[in-house]
Parts: C-alpha cells; sequence; structure tokens
C-alpha cells in the first residue's frame, strides 16, 4: 500500500481525479455559455449545476426547454440519459452500504462517471482501510463537483474562452485509458471493457445515451456468463 | 412555480434517486451476485472510453486522428500505467495528425 494513501486520502483522491479536470472543464463553459445564449439568468444556470450536478442532462434539459417541450418529456429525457447511475449506486454499495443515511445521501448526491471510474479502481486496486475509502471518495468527488460549478460559471460570464480545436475533451477518455491499464492486464477484465466499449460505440444512435447503460450491462453479463470463479457456474 | 423550476427539481430529485437507490438496498450475501456486482468497474471504463473517444464524426467518417490518438495511449497506458505520459502522448498525437492530416 502507498504511504501516501494512509497519511492523506482526500489530497490522494484529488491528486487522482485532477487529470481528468481539463476534460471537463471545457464541458462546463459550454453548458454555461449555452446556457446564457438561450436566455436563461445567471442564477437559473448555477442552479442546474448544484442541483442536478449531470452535465450531459444538463444541457439537455436548458435546449428542451428552450424549444418548449413538455416538462415532463424535459424530466424522463434527463432521468434516462442519467440512468446509467443506477449500475453505479449498485456497485457503490458494496463499499458503502453500512454507512448513515446522510452519508449515504451524500455519496449518492456527489456521484458522476469521474469519481466513480476514479473511486472504483481505488477500491479495488489498493488494500485500503473503510476510513480511508470515504476519505478517498469525497476528496475525488466533492473537488470534481467544485470545477464543475466553477466552470459552469465561467461559461456563463464569459463564453467559450477555450479554443475547441484544441479538443480538450480528448482528456477524458485519454485519462480512462490510464486508469483502465491495471483492469486490463486482466483477461477477463480486458475482455469485459472491450465488449462493454463496442457495444456502446455501435448502439451509439439509440436515444437518450442509452447505449452507455446498453454497453455496461451487455459487459456485466457477458462477464457473468463466462467469467464466472471456478465452482461457480 | 415556472417550467423551468418544475423541471430542474424533479430532475434533480429524479437524478438523486437513481444515484442513491441502491445504496439503501443491504449488499447482497451471494458470491455470484457479488462478483457480477465487481463487474460493472471495467464495464462502464469499456463504455465510457469508447464513447468518449468519438472515432466516429457526425458525418459517418472515422476521426482518424482520434482513432491514432486513442490507440497511442491505450498502448502507452498498458506499458507504462502513467496517466501523465498517456496524456502527454495521447494530446500529442492527436494534435500532431490533426495538423498533418
Amino acid at each position: 500500500m502507498e504511504p501516501r494513501v494512509i497519511q492523506n486520502p482526500v489530497l490522494y483522491g484529488i491528486r487522482k481525479i485532477a487529470p481528468i479536470y481539463p476534460g471537463v472543464i471545457p464541458f462546463g463553459i459550454v453548458y454555461g455559455s449555452l446556457s446564457a445564449a438561450f436566455g436563461y439568468t445567471f442564477f437559473e444556470t448555477f442552479s442546474l449545476s448544484w442541483l442536478i450536478f449531470a452535465g450531459a442532462s444538463q444541457i439537455i434539459q436548458v435546449q428542451l426547454l428552450k424549444d418548449q417541450v413538455s416538462a415532463l418529456v424535459v424530466v424522463l429525457t434527463a432521468l434516462a440519459v442519467n440512468s446509467r447511475m443506477l449500475l453505479y449506486g449498485i456497485r457503490m454499495n458494496l463499499d458503502f452500504g453500512a454507512e448513515s443515511f446522510l452519508r449515504k445521501i451524500g455519496i449518492a448526491y456527489f456521484l458522476t462517471d469521474q469519481s466513480f471510474v476514479v473511486s472504483t479502481h481505488f477500491f479495488e486496486e489498493v488494500n485500503a482501510t473503510h476510513r480511508q475509502k470515504i476519505l478517498f471518495y469525497f476528496g475525488a468527488a466533492v473537488s470534481m463537483w467544485a470545477v464543475w460549478q466553477i466552470s459552469t460559471i465561467v461559461g456563463w460570464h464569459i463564453g467559450s474562452i477555450l479554443p475547441s480545436h484544441l479538443e480538450l475533451d480528448f482528456f477524458i477518455p485519454l485519462t480512462f485509458l490510464a486508469i483502465s491499464a491495471k483492469y486490463l492486464r486482466n483477461k477477463k477484465n480486458r475482455w469485459i471493457f472491450i465488449l462493454a466499449g463496442t457495444s456502446a460505440l455501435l448502439l451509439k444512435d439509440i436515444p437518450f445515451h442509452m447505449n452507455l447503460l446498453c454497453g455496461m450491462v451487455f459487459g456485466v453479463v457477458f462477464g457473468s456468463l463466462f467469467f464466472q470463479p471456478k465452482g461457480k457456474k | 412555480m415556472s417550467t423551468f423550476w418544475v423541471c430542474a427539481f424533479a430532475t434533480a430529485i429524479g437524478t438523486l434517486f437513481i444515484r442513491m437507490s441502491f445504496l439503501f438496498v443491504k449488499p447482497p450475501k451471494s458470491d455470484r451476485i457479488r462478483n457480477a456486482i465487481l463487474l460493472i468497474g471495467p464495464a462502464a471504463l469499456g463504455a465510457l472510453t469508447f464513447t468518449h473517444v468519438h472515432l466516429v464524426k457526425a458525418s459517418g467518417e472515422i476521426d482518424l486522428p482520434r482513432g491514432m490518438a486513442a490507440l497511442v495511449g491505450g498502448v502507452t497506458a498498458y506499458k507504462t500505467g502513467s496517466m501523465p505520459l498517456t496524456i502527454l502522448l495521447g494530446m500529442s498525437v492527436l494534435w500532431g495528425t490533426r495538423a498533418i492530416l
């Protein structure tokens, strides 16, 4: 176990999620500037960011509301986009199932793609204590929350300041690849990673970003059927 | 209350419920289910990584610079396990090939 993990899990969590910031900041700026362009006030824009705290569904929501789509469709569409988080909740339950009610609400509120990926990787690769896990999670997740809020505020005030030709969004898959490296040394995980990714890519045209959820489900079902530990089949 | 705020609060509550629903269920005792749940991590990484690469453009063409950058990033990550090096080489290949092609 790395000594730094024992000494300060909060800072370690921040350090591990920090490489993803450059990929998230332009996204936050895009949301903020889009919202301003559509005529939403600063208070409305910022409120969506802290109330919902899920980038893709926030962008979809301001777009659909601008197009005067019915409230029911707006809400259902946004929830469909966020439905993949059901799976994240199931996984987090293994490590945080015994937490207090209030702490569980906190864990759930800060749960994002980025904090999930970084944290579950940490839980599985490092032999951390329960306290270290919770501190690591909040360090990573709360810092991601802060970065998202700040970038949406900046986006609302000054619009798209980052040139799109830099393609800074590419930081996100590169960071995920680096996180995946240790997973991919295991044959089972490698197959699940490839199958889930390929399925999500092939299904990219289905509505509401449901391809992500479908890809993950395919990966898990495939892994459960073909890679159960010996004696469990 | 305006439609905006109705949607904002409904989506916020719904999203929080989605995020926390399974945190309130007791962890499964069955090894088979626990093993299946542990597979969510690599499956989520695969789905998120592949889709964030944006390999296929809206026009249906393959985005070669992004594909090459992802390949170099993947090999670097696999061989070195270094995040800074993966990002450095991946972004360099992306910008380099974009400038050339």
